[in-house]
């Protein structure tokens, strides 16, 4: 999972660059951490979020670094909260989950650091939203087959808690 | 009961440690950078281990892009290469007229100064490749692939040919991270070339375009105007193209600014960039020093 989510994140800014479709991209780094916080668990979700920040912030100029590392934590933190009340193995929960922690992760960074114009963000944020929950399916299905071989395929995967 | 305490004492210590580091990043990161440029020896630690697998991240993600293109939209892509045929071939005539009419009319003093600087400059510039953008997609960031190692600081300019299209913020050991002209971040110094006149500062509006505000009244400026660098010791290398200026729009009547010397009147510049506007398409780009060699 740890790896995923790094991979995810050091592939986070070609991601924006190459596969970005009009303006909207997905936020592969942030579904990532949701994956991850949703099957670990919060202080799992909340350690995946800071380290997928961190990476984050090298890839950033000086400005909002604090904020960046905070909305990756939070999303996280609160991914590893909701674990038991998020029924992840139905399809149609796992995209409006993703698309819902990538929202959040961008309000919360928008609170650390406003942009000039509330109405753009806001359609870009959804925009990237929609996207990274269509991508979402990937990530958890992919995040459940490790699941199973960790745990030989003797069980179905139904959350380690 | 003993196994909920120890994951109760697991969650506040990892707790604790996000903490630390985020407040430790926020505060000592930006401290580091407005003494030499250099982040903190954590993130550069983080940068450095990076690095090697964020250049095969990039050439994946475009990989990706070409097959998704070529097999969803082939025409897209023929379109593509047309389009980038049909640039080529016009950089080429336009060259070929200006050299043909620098060859044959006495150039004037300016330009021949402007032609000799920016080729000095380019002489001492370093290759980089774009490999990303901004994670998050709320600034105008360019990731390039080029770092200390190759003699890369802070305040350096990002060039694409006599265009220039950013400013070094981060460097990392082989990595930068530089500031697109358009960022809400980026200044420079801007001089008209038609009339040699200086226009103040322009700064990126975070949507896109540049803004120059603050004109001093009187300055010779229309629309259809290059606007280059001017001379700035903190800044970006003069002489670089900015943009040419799309829209004028006072701010504010001429008549209720303040008479005397220090009268000023804000004008509003929406400049287009044809070369530089499209920074999706960027590859390549060439970074070169600025006025104090950095």
């Amino acid at each position: 999972m740890t790896a995923m989510a790094v991979g995810a994140a050091l592939a986070q800014p070609a991601v924006c660059q190459c596969l970005s479709v009009a303006g909207a991209f997905p936020d592969i780094a942030t579904v990532a951490i949701m994956v991850g916080g949703l099957l670990l668990g919060p202080s799992e979700g909340l350690a995946l979020g800071f380290l997928v920040g961190a990476i984050h912030v090298t890839q950033c100029g000086h400005l909002g670094l604090g904020g960046l590392l905070v909305s990756r934590a939070a999303v996280g933190l609160l991914a590893g909260l909701t674990t038991q009340r998020v029924f992840m193995e139905i399809p149609l929960v796992q995209p409006v989950a993703a698309a819902v922690g990538v929202l959040v992760c961008d309000i919360i960074l928008f609170a650390f650091s406003p942009d000039p114009g509330l109405t753009p963000w806001l359609w870009r944020a959804l925009g990237k939203a929609v996207v990274s929950g269509l991508v979402s399916p990937l990530f958890f299905w992919a995040a459940f087959k490790v699941a199973a071989w960790e745990t030989g395929e003797r069980y179905r995967f139904t959350g380690f808690r | 009961m003993a196994e909920q305490t120890r994951t109760r004492r697991r969650r506040y210590w990892v707790l604790a440690i996000v903490l630390i580091g985020s407040a430790y990043v926020a505060r000592t990161s930006p401290g580091a950078a407005d003494r030499n440029g250099r982040p903190p020896m954590a993130e550069r630690v983080v940068a450095a281990l990076a690095a090697p697998l964020e250049r095969p991240a990039y050439r994946l993600a475009d990989g990706l892009r070409a097959v998704a293109v070529s097999v969803l939209w082939p025409r897209a892509l023929e379109s593509d290469i047309g389009e980038c045929e049909r640039r080529i071939g016009e950089q080429n005539r336009l060259s070929a007229a200006l050299a043909a009419a620098v060859g044959a009319s006495e150039a004037p003093q300016g330009f021949e100064t402007d032609v000799a600087l920016l080729s000095g400059l380019l002489a001492a510039s370093t290759p980089a490749a774009v490999i990303g953008r901004d994670p998050t997609g709320r600034r105008d960031l360019l990731l390039l692939g080029a770092g200390a190692t190759a003699g890369v600081t802070r305040g350096m300019s990002v060039v694409n040919g006599a265009d220039i299209v950013g400013t070094v913020d981060r460097v990392n050991r082989s990595t930068s991270v530089a500031y697109v002209t358009t960022d809400r971040q980026f200044r420079a110094a801007a001089r008209c070339v038609r009339s040699q006149d200086f226009l103040g500062t322009a700064r990126g509006d975070g949507r896109g375009g540049l803004t120059l505000d603050e004109i001093p009244l009187g300055a010779n400026l229309r629309e259809g105007d290059v606007v280059v660098t001017g001379p700035d010791l903190n800044g970006p290398a003069p002489g670089l193209r900015l943009g040419t200026v799309g829209v004028v729009a006072l701010e504010r009547p001429v008549e209720k600014t303040p008479a005397g010397p220090d009268a000023r009147a804000s004008v509003k510049l929406a400049l287009t960039v044809d070369p530089v506007a499209d920074v999706g398409e960027l590859r390549e780009v060439r970074i070169v020093p600025g006025p104090r060699g950095r």
